[in-house]
């Protein structure tokens, strides 16, 4: 027989819940197999070591007790005397007057009833509280907000501006520049045409001169 | 005679409204115990056991005995401490992983030459193993061994097979075993037995 076949009997007999069969089973299994028989003593000894865990005391102690099964006897006499109106509260019982009927209430409910408006109060107060801190920002912030804003746009102006007088001073600069080479080549050409033009006038004045003297 | 658990949901569903004070008083410390043992913190626990039976006492007006109220009321205490160790970012108590944080919370113990360590210590070193466990293994292991259900009570709270718990329990005692063992407790062998 496979021991993993087993496993499901030997906790049945480990905890007390095997029929005779299944005890029967695992007894004969253990008997031939020392595995499984280390296996059973080993889970046995970490159930005894487990019990070592307890409660803390402070767990244990019991609360206030609650009030004890009520008295329908001595309901019926308080609801009587109540008759006459008045509050009466007795064995665990609140008895009240209210609007001209008799109302019964059990501490039960009260303490159910109490426990719950705690509990929606404790409800209420973090839900104020998540509130508070999603709350629109107050007008101190918005201010503050504000000139952040501002001030950062200004940066961004100052530094646009900067940006262009020094764009405009490079174009400028290129253009004077250009200008000066322009000037520059113009005058050079200038000279050019004016020697080529004298010399010219010179050569006309010779060639003038040639044709009017005798042969 | 003191009437039975569905004896008394009887009555609160009939009206009787201090049968809901009977159960509360039957129950109230055993359903606190084993939510301590879930979530490992006292406060917590006594949070989550007032939640737990203020849930029944709104529900048992319409609970329709599919289940035992023990049963029931356990599920409604275990779904609740689920929920508050989900909010802890699902990480289990104390992953088996940060043993070497164990070793030093607990200095010293790894047991003295005769493997022997004192039983306050033991059951600290058992509340950590337990609390290290995966949340369904632990919820098995407390509901055995501490609260002493059936594994038919056990399968029906947990709404699993009986199968699945006895795999489960299985499984948690030899993490806890191996755990134990490994820090000197008494303890058999381990043995190689596969785990199915």
């Amino acid at each position: 027989m496979d021991c993993r076949d087993l496993r499901d009997d030997v906790l049945d007999v480990l905890y007390g819940e095997a029929s005779p069969a299944s005890e029967a089973r695992v007894r004969d299994h253990v008997a031939s197999c020392g595995a499984c028989r280390a296996e059973m003593d080993g889970l046995s000894t970490v159930r005894r070591d487990l019990q070592a865990w307890a409660v803390p005391p402070t767990m244990t102690t019991r609360r206030p007790r609650l009030a004890s099964a009520w008295r329908p006897a001595l309901a019926w006499a308080a609801s009587v005397a109540l008759a006459f109106g008045g509050g009466l509260v007795f064995a665990g019982m609140e008895m009240h007057v209210a609007n001209g009927r008799l109302r019964l209430t059990s501490a039960t409910e009260e303490r159910i009833q109490k426990l719950i408006d705690e509990q929606e109060a404790r409800h209420r107060a973090e839900i104020e509280s998540l509130q508070a801190r999603a709350a629109l920002p107050s007008d101190e912030v918005l201010r503050h907000i504000d000139r952040l804003v501002a001030e950062s746009e200004a940066r961004q102006t100052r530094r646009v501006e900067g940006q262009l007088v020094e764009f405009a001073r490079r174009v400028d600069g290129q253009r004077r520049d250009d200008f000066a080479r322009v000037n520059a080549g113009l005058a050079l050409l200038e000279g050019q045409t004016n020697h080529d033009l004298a010399r010219a006038t010179e050569l006309m004045g010779y060639v003038l001169q040639a044709a009017h003297e005798p042969r | 005679m003191a009437r039975t658990d569905e004896e008394l949901v009887d009555a609160f569903q009939r009206g009787e409204s201090a049968a809901f004070d009977e159960l509360l008083s039957r129950w109230q410390r055993r359903i606190l115990g084993a939510i301590y043992r879930v979530v490992g913190r006292e406060e917590e626990a006594r949070d989550i056991c007032q939640e737990a039976f203020l849930k029944a006492y709104r529900a048992l007006g319409s609970f329709k005995r599919e289940a035992r109220f023990s049963s029931w009321m356990y599920q409604i205490a275990l779904n609740l401490c689920r929920d508050r160790l989900r909010r802890r970012k699902g990480r289990t108590l104390l992953a088996l992983d940060d043993a070497g944080a164990v070793d030093e919370m607990l200095p010293g113990l790894h047991g003295d030459a005769t493997g022997e360590v004192e039983s306050r210590d033991l059951a600290q070193l058992v509340s950590r193993a337990v609390g290290a466990l995966p949340a369904e293994q632990r919820e098995v292991i407390v509901l055995k061994e501490y609260e002493g259900l059936t594994f038919t009570e056990i399968a029906e709270t947990l709404q699993v097979p009986v199968s699945t718990v006895k795999t489960r329990l299985y499984r948690g005692l030899v993490v806890l075993r191996g755990e134990l063992e490994r820090r000197g407790i008494r303890g058999a062998a381990a043995v190689a037995v596969p785990v199915p």
